[in-house]
């Protein structure tokens, strides 16, 4: 990855608000109800268990964006760790979390967006994403200070009106017997932390930040780690309330923070929640668009995809960077399955985690003498627990959430080992297949005019049938032929002094 | 843009086409939708749905993934290579 020269006047209160401003996106407003329904009034451990965890994992960012202040984040520390297949496969799950949160973010303002129009989810998914797609490529501003305090102060309020509501009408109760407090028992908290981790890891967009602070290597650590604390103790609040002010055993037809809100607050609360998780889907599209285009452009650029879509001279390379994830969000964000998303989000983050630990523990042991200004305590443990406890909850994914992710895993394997081939060796078998499917189209053709063969084709249709093979077939001997000439390239010698 | 580089163009978008066509028709064979029948229409039999969805959606990816080949080559590729 080409060192790119980077302005540093990031400091400690806006590495925070960095943080901060990853972490509250739209995944804690739609994700807070199924978690609800996985662990019941115990969904407040359950949160808090998240935020231990992702602290523990942190502590690995912490050590290594401290020690390898360069852009790439998770890529880079896998890329030094291990190299090769680790480290796409790190950037390759990182992206796919990012989308899952781009889908999520479009399902999830189409939710809020009906409480003011009743419109068609789906479409407003497809519109959102269609519209930041172009918004991405011609560049946004910076969230602001504003935004995160706005959050804050939202949130602060619904604990502060909802407590006074909890001790006037007395809904502790729910906490007061361990069945009512667990009703699905351990294997229901284990599956809503799985479920609730992306809530939590947006925390880390910092690191991404990292060669821009002033001070990474004392300000990087205490950003994140008061983040974490801030948000734990802010969503551990808030589910408080709710779980102790909403029956759970309802249907809303409304988001469940709205509901609450509404509940505590009256009509401007359901209306100031509305507006929040409208703002919270925006800002997550924001981040995770800029995000996910990041990432595609450093795979590029390290050949794992064309070329064209690491240049930033390129237009088409430009919309590429950003299309190829919003075509998947979109696919994605259609089917509405809020729940189905949420899983793959959380699957991904937590491979990502897997890893960047497994990162950790393999540059620990292979470089001793390199500089650490930050040293995750509890070496090792800290990272074999992020590594165990980050399996041990994808066991607690749904399994269709799980076969998507393996597929996506089978992808990536594709796709690194067609780049261990190279692409002009690619282009060539590509061709190959080409003419020989063109062959075996015209033979089939030749043997069913014949008659030997008999083909499932309508007696009136015989002849367009005919027809159209034949079309087919000589557009595939064309591709072929195509692909395996190729264009006449200017050659410069490696000894030429222009190019040395 | 050249003669070559306008056939290449074509041929990568008829070949692009001819793989999502194969994916959709793939698709409304092994789904059948009542509306379209594909089934009843081409007379074919359950036992052969499989294969021919296999078939068609593995060539209908292929198809798309050389066309896209084909047009970067001949439109996006560097015209520049370092020996």
């Amino acid at each position: 990855m080409s060192e790119i020269e980077i302005k540093r006047g990031i400091g400690l209160s806006y590495g925070i608000i960095l943080a901060l401003n990853g972490a509250f996106g739209i995944e804690f407003f739609v994700l807070l109800e199924h978690s609800t329904f996985l662990a019941g009034p115990a969904v407040v451990l359950s949160l808090f268990l998240c935020g231990v965890i992702t602290m523990i994992t942190l502590f690995s960012y912490c050590e290594l964006g401290a020690s390898i202040s360069r852009v790439g984040g998770e890529y880079t520390f896998a890329k030094v760790a291990f190299g090769g297949f680790t480290s796409f496969l790190t950037g390759w799950m990182r992206w796919l979390s990012s989308v899952a949160t781009i889908a999520l973010a479009a399902a999830g303002f189409a939710q809020f967006f009906a409480y003011f129009f009743p419109a068609n989810a789906s479409l407003v998914s497809i519109l959102l994403v269609v519209i930041f797609t172009f918004v991405s490529v011609r560049g946004t501003k910076e969230i602001d200070i504003i935004t995160v305090m706005t959050f804050i102060l939202v949130f602060a309020l619904l604990v502060a009106l909802g407590l006074q509501k909890v001790l006037e009408t007395g809904g502790l109760q729910n906490f007061m017997s361990l069945q009512s407090f667990m009703p699905k028992g351990i294997p229901g908290v284990l599956a809503s932390i799985m479920y609730s981790f992306s809530m939590f890891v947006g925390a880390r967009a910092v690191v991404a930040g990292s060669p821009q602070m002033r001070d990474p290597k004392r300000d990087l650590p205490r950003a994140i780690l008061s983040s974490i604390a801030i948000i734990t103790v802010l969503y551990c609040s808030v589910a408080f309330i709710v779980v102790s002010t909403t029956p759970l055993d309802q249907n809303l037809t409304q988001p469940l923070l709205t509901y609450v809100a509404e509940n505590i607050m009256g009509p401007f609360g359901g209306l100031l929640m509305t507006i929040a998780g409208l703002s919270a889907a925006l800002m997550s599209l924001t981040t995770t668009m800029m995000v996910q285009r990041s990432i595609i452009r450093g795979l590029s650029r390290d050949g794992y995809f064309p070329g064209v879509i690491a240049s930033s001279e390129s237009k088409v390379g430009r919309y590429l960077s950003v299309g190829i994830g919003s075509i998947i969000a979109i696919l994605l964000s259609v089917t509405g399955l809020i729940v189905f998303i949420g899983y793959i989000a959380s699957f991904a983050s937590l491979m990502v985690f897997a890893l960047v630990n497994l990162s950790l523990i393999k540059i620990r042991r292979d470089r001793p003498r390199m500089d650490r200004p930050f040293k995750a305590p509890l070496y090792p443990y800290t990272p074999m627990a992020g590594v165990v406890l980050t399996i041990l909850l994808l066991l607690f994914i749904e399994r269709s959430a799980l076969l998507l992710g393996l597929e996506f895993i089978i992808i990536a394997i594709i796709i690194y080992h067609l780049k261990m081939v190279g692409y002009h060796r690619l282009r060539l078998a590509v061709g190959g297949v080409n003419l020989g499917i063109s062959g075996i189209t015209a033979l089939i053709t030749y043997m069913f005019r014949e008659g030997t063969i008999s083909l499932p084709v309508p007696e009136n249709f015989k002849e367009e049938a005919l027809i159209l093979v034949i079309v087919v077939s000589l557009i595939f001997l064309m591709a072929g032929i195509l692909n395996i000439i190729s264009r006449k390239r200017k050659e410069v010698q490696l000894g030429d002094a222009s190019f040395t | 843009m050249g003669a070559k580089n306008a056939l290449a163009s074509l041929v990568g978008l008829l070949q692009i086409f001819i793989g999502v066509s194969a994916i959709v028709f793939a698709y409304l064979l092994h789904y059948n939708p009542s509306y379209l029948e594909v089934r009843t229409l081409l007379g074919l039999r359950e036992e052969y749905v499989a294969f021919f969805f296999l078939v068609l959606g593995v060539i209908g990816f292929f198809s798309i993934i050389s066309g896209i080949l084909v047009i970067y080559e001949w439109s996006f590729a560097r015209k520049v290579s370092y020996e």
